[in-house]
């Protein structure tokens, strides 16, 4: 069991002041664009993955008044597991850059994070309770560059494994220092002795690195077929393939020499333009039905439909690793689907033990859970409670109230 | 905000703001407070501040040997017969010196390399006081140089560079153990400390 119990929030973003009780099941948050409810979502996922899924650059998660004044944004969520309740806290403090610095920015941000009082990094928190999210965006994930499809992977693979992103950041870190380094020595700045380092980290961590995409994508394709067809129906035969930049081979050891292998041909290539050449930093995998790559030949239904379907393999396969969660949440993700599919979709979502979900319209789920689910109805940052025909409550469920012990969460001293 | 208030406030003591704005953990609001608690001490006591850093200026040196600061080169611990001269001791930074000596357990000499290998900041092996250390390699009679630059990424590309160039074939060269740290307990510790100080286990 895992599951949000309580999400306060203070300056995020249009959210200003919020104190929302959750239960497990279905919770539906409807209303029209721009009133805060993908800012919902993307509270709740941040308490999860520890990084705000929107914004290009976290400062953009507080709001400008509370930005301007100085004040902090904070993302404050309880969380139910079996055996313990985690209090998380994420916390938002803008600085002023000092003068020689100040340009059109303004000012930077310093983000804390809470876990029952005691500071954690970021690479703490993820995989302590597990999201997914299904948004309108994802076609993305299909029709998209690779990036995209990496970002899906090590996600994925950080929630299953704090492991995982430990090695990954690693692995980044190498990379930046070895590409700096290559700019070095094409500008005889360096000697080529000095790769040696970066060239072992780059191939030990790579290798691993590529080790458990691998694995995760097999059981990510098993997951991802069984899906397709339930969406889609027995017609379409779906492959995945996962195409690693370096090959794979029967093991580690294996992948690491084919690794020295493509670094070593990569040589007058890195030298001539300094970024590392090869690496999982350069991975993609490409869906296939009856043989199209569907990042090419995809119409737009179908990409939508391979969207889900990652989606749904990403939550069963987090569920299978970690035996609780993942809270699942749906972003706007309704649009262009026909009733059947979706039916379909809500069917297997809500298996899981706490759904949220946003809609402008209302009908595109009241049809399917009727007085089964929770309603909420958002408007300009305020909540109320509604039934499922859109009669909505006389007050909102928002307090204004100034009450929160949270408050406190980033101490002034410096 | 912070200009705001600086323009609010007369020159020299603007001046003063923003010279201790630049230190490294002070922001803007800290430099106020800082320069306003200057402002009330007594004379004496403002004027012992400004000396000591002019004086600090004036009177550290890098000791030729070690490399590390010193108002006197060779600096104490180099020039100290009671060291063993058998083992040497390299470090990134000053405060790891003074790390070091703190533990009272290690009475060898040192080697100050003021910096760690990390081309995104612009520092290759150039940089740092390898060249010193290479030559006093050569000179010493050292048996056993402990590379205890930090545990990262950095630290240990630096580690790995000193062991590949370091040109001689007797020496000795480890490293500080990874592991626990003492008081510490498992359940708080990450999985890559823990797998290091298991693969580093010892009898008992």
């Amino acid at each position: 069991m895992a599951y949000l119990s309580r999400l306060q929030l203070t300056n995020f973003r249009n959210l200003t002041h919020l104190d929302l009780g959750l239960s497990p099941g279905v919770t539906v948050y409807y209303g029209p664009n721009a009133q805060g409810k993908s800012t919902l979502l993307e509270a709740v996922y941040l308490l999860c993955i520890a990084r705000s899924f929107r914004a290009e650059n976290e400062r953009e998660v507080i709001s400008f008044k509370a930005a301007n004044a100085g004040e902090q944004a904070l993302v404050d969520g309880t969380i139910e597991k079996i055996d313990q309740r985690l209090r998380v806290i994420i916390g938002y403090q803008p600085i002023q850059r000092s003068n020689r610095e100040a340009e059109t920015l303004g000012y930077n941000v310093r983000k804390e994070i809470r876990v029952n009082r005691i500071k954690r990094t970021a690479g703490e928190l993820v995989g302590q309770v597990n999201a997914v999210l299904f948004s309108a965006d994802d076609i993305e994930l299909i029709q998209g560059p690779p990036s995209g499809r990496r970002r899906f992977l090590d996600i994925l693979l950080s929630q299953a494994d704090p492991l995982y992103l430990k090695g990954l950041q690693r692995y980044q870190k190498v990379v930046q220092q070895r590409n700096q380094l290559l700019r070095f020595l094409r500008e005889g700045q360096a000697q080529t002795d000095e790769l040696t380092f970066w060239d072992d980290e780059l191939v030990r961590e790579g290798a691993w690195i590529t080790w458990r995409r691998y694995e995760a994508m097999r059981v990510l394709t098993q997951a991802s077929m069984k899906h397709h067809e339930d969406l889609s129906g027995p017609e379409e035969s779906l492959e995945i393939e996962y195409r690693p930049s370096v090959l794979l081979g029967l093991d580690v050891s294996e992948t690491e020499n084919n690794f020295r292998e493509a670094l070593s041909a990569a040589f007058h290539r890195e030298r001539a333009r300094p970024v590392t050449a090869v690496g999982p930093h350069r991975d993609d995998f490409y869906l296939m039905i009856d043989g199209a790559d569907m990042g090419v030949f995809a119409s737009r239904g179908q990409a939508r439909t391979l969207a889900l379907t990652l989606r749904l393999a990403e939550a069963e396969f987090l569920s299978s690793i970690r035996g609780d969660g993942p809270v699942v949440l749906f972003d706007d993700a309704f649009s262009e689907m026909d009733s059947s599919r979706r039916y379909r979709l809500l069917e297997k979502a809500t298996r899981y033990e706490q759904v949220l979900i946003t809609t402008t319209d209302l009908n595109q789920v009241n049809d399917f859970f009727g007085a089964g689910a929770n309603y909420h109805y958002i408007s300009k940052g305020q909540i109320w409670h509604s039934d499922q025909n859109g009669n909505i409550s006389e007050y909102p469920v928002s307090s204004q109230e100034d009450d929160f012990e949270s408050d406190q969460a980033i101490d002034e001293s410096v | 905000m912070t200009q705001e208030n600086i323009s609010g406030a007369a020159p020299s003591l603007a001046r003063l703001v923003q010279e201790l704005n630049r230190l490294p953990g002070i922001g803007p609001k800290s430099a106020q407070r800082l320069a306003y608690y200057i402002i009330r001490l007594p004379d004496d006591e403002a004027y012992a501040i400004a000396d000591a850093v002019t004086s600090v200026k004036q009177n550290i040196v890098f000791c030729d040997e070690c490399q590390n600061l010193t108002d006197t080169s060779p600096c104490q611990v180099c020039s100290d017969p009671r060291r063993d001269r058998s083992i040497i001791c390299v470090v990134e930074d000053p405060l790891d010196v003074l790390a070091m000596e703190r533990t009272r357990s290690f009475r060898g000499l040192y080697h100050v390399l003021h910096g760690v290998i990390s081309p995104i900041n612009g520092i290759g092996p150039d940089q740092l006081r390898l060249k010193e250390l290479f030559t006093r390699l050569g000179r010493l009679e050292v048996e056993e140089m402990v590379v205890a630059t930090n545990p990262t990424l950095e630290g240990e590309a630096t580690a790995m560079y000193i062991r590949r160039h370091q040109g001689r074939e007797d020496l000795r060269i480890t490293h500080l153990a990874r592991g626990l740290p003492v008081g510490g307990s498992l359940e708080y510790t990450d999985e890559t400390t823990l797998t290091r100080a298991f693969q580093g286990r010892q009898e008992i």
